[in-house]
């Protein structure tokens, strides 16, 4: 049997005291999402305490995977990430796909990308050996993260509550990262703080 | 003749269902009114491509199938062999490698008359390796409804397919106790089984154990008890372990559907 790395930890804030048992690389609602560098397609070095004070969002994508064309087809991921940035959120878009797997870029061929598909994120940033998303147990594409301006995980999980490759699933779909944010900025608790996350499998290093 | 095969195929447009092929049996050419019949959809896949089972695990998406009946017949729920935990890189998913045949039994109304009815399924399926696609297909068969006449070729598939379905945990004694890092399943198997190590529960709900931990199997007294540890996630602690005991000393799976109560 080969050796399964725990996914993570995640307390319930207020509904419950239902907790989960401690993994390898413990990613909770509530506590600090971890620290990480890299590289983007501009070849700019990123780092998550560069953006200290502002909202953040971690948004694992794979351009091949019919999960994550349906939201980039459409437009509606481009759109959600126009929406953030305009009101200063940060949006990370990152492949942790290893090279010679679906998904995986250079970084010549990720700027491409990003011109390409229209991305409205701040910055595509590159994890070829699949650390960063291994320390973030991000193992769908798309598998969305928001980190609140104290550096704090507020959410984890799916994108929305259609977790089909369907273009017509968007219509009616209650987009998470949307509503966390929103509530987060007005102050208030996130009420869905994780949902299943759903999509191909993030394409890491064998 | 090599012409029109080309303009044939050139027409056809991309494969909807690459890698893979579903066709529909019928346990029956001919069967009485009200009487059900067992039908199946089977989607053969090509060598390394898997589809999924209903709680496709860490990743993937769960075959479904949309049945277009004639007016007035029912089908019954859909009925799912156990699948495989395929595990890579730390993740699991739980799906079928070679072939997947789903089937449910659909009747025909008490007053149906005489004469041939179309029964359609259409399956849409999620089809892996390295990659993923998704697929779909219409397959139709007609039934008669006249006297009972069963099919010679499907029949006999589909009883075998019927015989190797996980079973009612009949005899059995089960509980599900959640604590804080997770759920005790509380297993007493019926008199004259025994459980060994290497069972596993596949959980039918997404987001309701963690596919890929461990679970460890322990004994207490006559009970044996198996380790699960709760999704990271669940937005809310699920009220309900619905799903399948497979392994050692399981046969085709056994059925777990229990509620999960707090340890008093």
């Amino acid at each position: 049997m080969k050796s399964i790395a725990v996914l993570g930890v995640m307390a319930l804030a207020a509904v419950s005291a239902f907790v989960l048992a401690k993994g390898t690389a413990p990613v909770e609602i509530g506590k600090a999402a971890p620290a990480f560098t890299l590289t983007d397609t501009n070849g700019k070095t990123r780092s998550l305490g560069d953006f200290a004070g502002k909202y953040v969002v971690l948004e694992w994508t794979n351009q091949d995977c019919p999960f994550v064309k349906k939201h980039y087809g459409s437009g509606s991921m481009q759109k959600t990430q126009k929406w953030a940035t305009e009101k200063g959120v940060v949006w990370l878009s990152i492949i942790s796909s290893a090279e010679g797997n679906q998904g995986f870029v250079t970084t010549a061929d990720g700027k491409k990308l990003f011109k390409e598909k229209g991305f409205n994120s701040t910055a595509l940033l590159l994890d070829p050996d699949g650390k960063v998303g291994k320390s973030y147990g991000a193992r769908t594409t798309p598998h969305m993260y928001v980190i609140d301006p104290k550096g704090t995980l507020i959410y984890m999980g799916g994108i929305d509550d259609k977790p089909t490759p369907n273009p017509e699933d968007l219509k009616g779909a209650k987009n998470y990262v949307i509503s966390a944010l929103e509530e987060a900025m007005a102050g208030k608790e996130v009420s869905t703080p994780t949902s299943r996350p759903y999509g191909c499998s993030v394409k890491y290093k064998e | 003749m090599t012409a029109i095969l080309a303009a044939i195929l050139l027409t056809q447009g991309p494969d909807p269902s690459p890698h893979s092929n579903a066709t529909l049996l019928t346990s029956a050419k001919s069967a009485a009114p009200g009487e059900k019949v067992l039908v199946g959809v089977q989607i053969a896949l090509d060598p390394g491509w898997h589809c999924y089972w209903q709680n496709p695990g860490d990743s993937g998406q769960a075959t479904s199938i949309d049945w277009k009946l004639p007016k007035g017949w029912q089908v019954g729920p859909l009925m799912w062999p156990a699948p495989e935990a395929l595990e890579t890189g730390g993740f699991t998913i739980y799906g079928y490698e070679k072939q997947a045949l789903l089937m449910a039994y659909v009747t025909p109304p008490k007053n149906a008359k005489p004469g041939k009815y179309r029964i359609q399924a259409n399956p849409v399926w999620l089809i892996c390796r390295e990659t993923c696609v998704p697929a779909k297909q219409t397959v139709v068969k007609e039934i008669q409804i006249g006297a009972n006449q069963p099919n010679p070729k499907d029949g006999p598939i589909l009883a075998k397919a019927r015989a190797e379905l996980p079973q009612k945990a009949t005899g059995w004694v089960v509980t599900a106790i959640r604590h804080g890092k997770g759920i005790d399943l509380k297993l007493q198997p019926k008199p004259g089984t025994t459980l060994a190590q290497g069972i596993r529960f596949l959980a039918a709900d997404p987001e309701t154990i963690a596919h890929s931990t461990p679970q460890t199997l322990t004994r207490d007294g006559e009970t044996y008890v198996l380790g699960l540890t709760n999704s990271e996630f669940a937005s809310k602690p699920p009220k309900r372990l619905r799903g399948l005991l497979i392994g050692a000393g399981t046969g085709f799976g056994i059925e777990i559907d229990v509620p999960i109560t707090s340890a008093s």
